[in-house]
């Protein structure tokens, strides 16, 4: 009997439970726009993320050269300071830190216990709840108001709508990177994880809009926390099982879950607003130049929307000093850590 | 009927409420009343409509008659919040039915995921067999 890994679908529900994180930053473009940064998100996911993901999952082979790994490198880092962010953002302060750090610590326990299957265990735990909270949530209060779509608005919510749908099938992560080879015949798989994201993020949605008709709240109740702890937690199991040493890649993400809840946390937003579309421009970008033909134009159309994601969401110049420092040492940390990972698997 | 909704806010000194649930397009009367029950007359009656939501819309419904009361007809369902200077009323207006354009989009946003999912588990891509 073959195992979880050499199932084909395995790697896309490993990387769409990457995908289900998004579930905790959800509010903030709900309330600006409705279900319409969820549709942006789906189109950016549908024409641009899973083509360039399908085209990473072609090619995908470890790195040959010092670039290919940086770039790989990079891309496993961005992950995991993307949600080391989110869960910051959802937990802020020093206890939200050390949640963060404990989810990073189980994850790996998990991950140590039996890799495959507590990642599948996680997502579809994940998957239930979301649909059971969104069901439930619907019966208490249809969530109209709060999804109901507003274009106008665009600007507040295509950033994150960009760099979300990208993430959502892990286009430009060089996420496919790592991990078992894909069987053959799987061509259609990276369709699957930007498809579960996607109803994992609904599924969130709608518990928040019935959560505000009932009672006008925006913040999250104790299950949406609950939810996004989830969420992150299966994200950093999978990132654990697609990567070659997984206590490498929990230690980061405690460190990062520490380093945002404490004295880098004006640097979550510089995180989701400039480095994370700036590493996603430099992921698609280099998977453009080694391809050619359409694979090449729509890996470029990838890079190009990051860089429109990091021009429109651009959060501005930092109010202070202790501000710009944390800004700056996340971006600077997170491309020396990357550059550091490469030149040692050189070696 | 009268008092389908009241909110009396902490310290405030008055109350709000509404004859009937309110309903977009339906006629309903906001009743000010001093804590006591006295009728506070002469007092603007404002409502926000989708508040702190995109699309967040003031309205000015009018002014408290001796009664303390004044008449109102919802334009926009939904989430709202009357407001009568201190005090607040957080309610909802009933929709007329299902939002058609919101619908539409959650359905289509649904059938993608799903549709997506199940491609990327069962499909193959014949040129790679």
């Amino acid at each position: 009997m073959a195992s979880l890994r050499q199932r084909s679908w395995f790697s896309g529900l490993v990387t769409g439970t990457v995908g289900f994180a998004a579930v905790a930053a959800v509010t903030e473009p709900l309330r600006a726009g409705g279900l319409a940064p969820l549709a942006a998100l789906a189109v950016v996911a549908g024409l641009i993320g899973v083509p360039v993901a399908r085209a990473e999952w072609r090619r995908r082979e470890p790195g040959r050269t010092t670039r290919e790994r940086a770039i790989a490198a990079l891309g496993e880092v961005l992950l995991v300071a993307w949600l080391a962010a989110v869960w910051a953002d959802v937990r802020p302060g020093l206890a939200g830190a050390a949640a963060g750090l404990g989810i990073w610590l189980v994850s790996w326990g998990l991950v140590r216990l039996r890799s495959d299957w507590s990642v599948f265990g996680l997502a579809v735990l994940c998957l239930l709840q979301a649909c059971l909270g969104a069901l439930m949530g619907w019966v208490e209060a249809p969530p109209w108001s709060l999804l109901q779509p507003d274009w106008t608005r665009w600007n507040e919510w295509l950033p994150w709508s960009i760099s979300t749908g990208l993430l959502l099938a892990s286009a430009g992560l060089a996420h496919w990177s790592r991990g078992a080879p894909p069987p053959p015949g799987t061509g259609q798989v990276p369709w699957m994880p930007a498809g579960l994201a996607l109803l994992a993020v609904l599924g969130a949605a709608c518990r928040a809009g019935s959560r505000f008709e009932a009672d006008l709240a925006m913040e999250l109740d104790p299950i949406a926390v609950g939810v996004a702890a989830l969420a992150v937690g299966a994200a950093a199991s999978a990132a654990q099982v697609s990567t070659p040493n997984p206590g490498r890649t929990a230690l980061l993400g405690g460190a990062l879950a520490l380093w945002f809840g404490g004295p880098g946390a004006a640097g979550v937003d510089w995180l989701l607003a400039v480095w994370l579309p700036a590493g996603l421009a430099i992921g698609a970008g280099a998977l453009a130049l080694s391809l050619r033909g359409v694979s090449r134009l729509v890996a470029a159309i990838g890079t190009l929307l990051a860089l429109v994601s990091l021009a429109l969401g651009w959060p501005g110049v930092p109010e202070s000093p202790p501000q710009a420092v944390a800004a700056a040492l996340t971006g600077v940390g997170l491309l020396w850590i990357a550059g550091t990972r490469a030149l040692l698997e050189a070696k | 009927m009268i008092a389908v909704v009241t909110l009396l806010v902490g310290l405030a000194h008055a109350s709000i409420e509404l004859e009937t649930p309110p309903a977009r397009g339906e006629r309903t009367v906001v009743v000010l009343q001093e804590l006591d029950g006295r009728p506070r007359g002469g007092q603007t009656v404002r409502v926000v409509h989708r508040p702190g939501l995109a699309g967040e819309r003031e309205v000015a419904i009018g002014i408290t008659d001796g009664l303390g009361r004044v008449r109102w007809t919802p334009e926009i369902a939904g989430v709202a919040e009357v407001r009568a200077g201190d005090e607040t009323l957080r309610l909802h207006v009933a929709w007329p039915g299902t939002p058609i354009d919101t619908a539409v989009v959650l359905v289509l946003l649904a059938v993608a995921g799903l549709g997506a999912a199940t491609w990327g588990a069962v499909g193959r891509n014949p040129r790679r067999r």
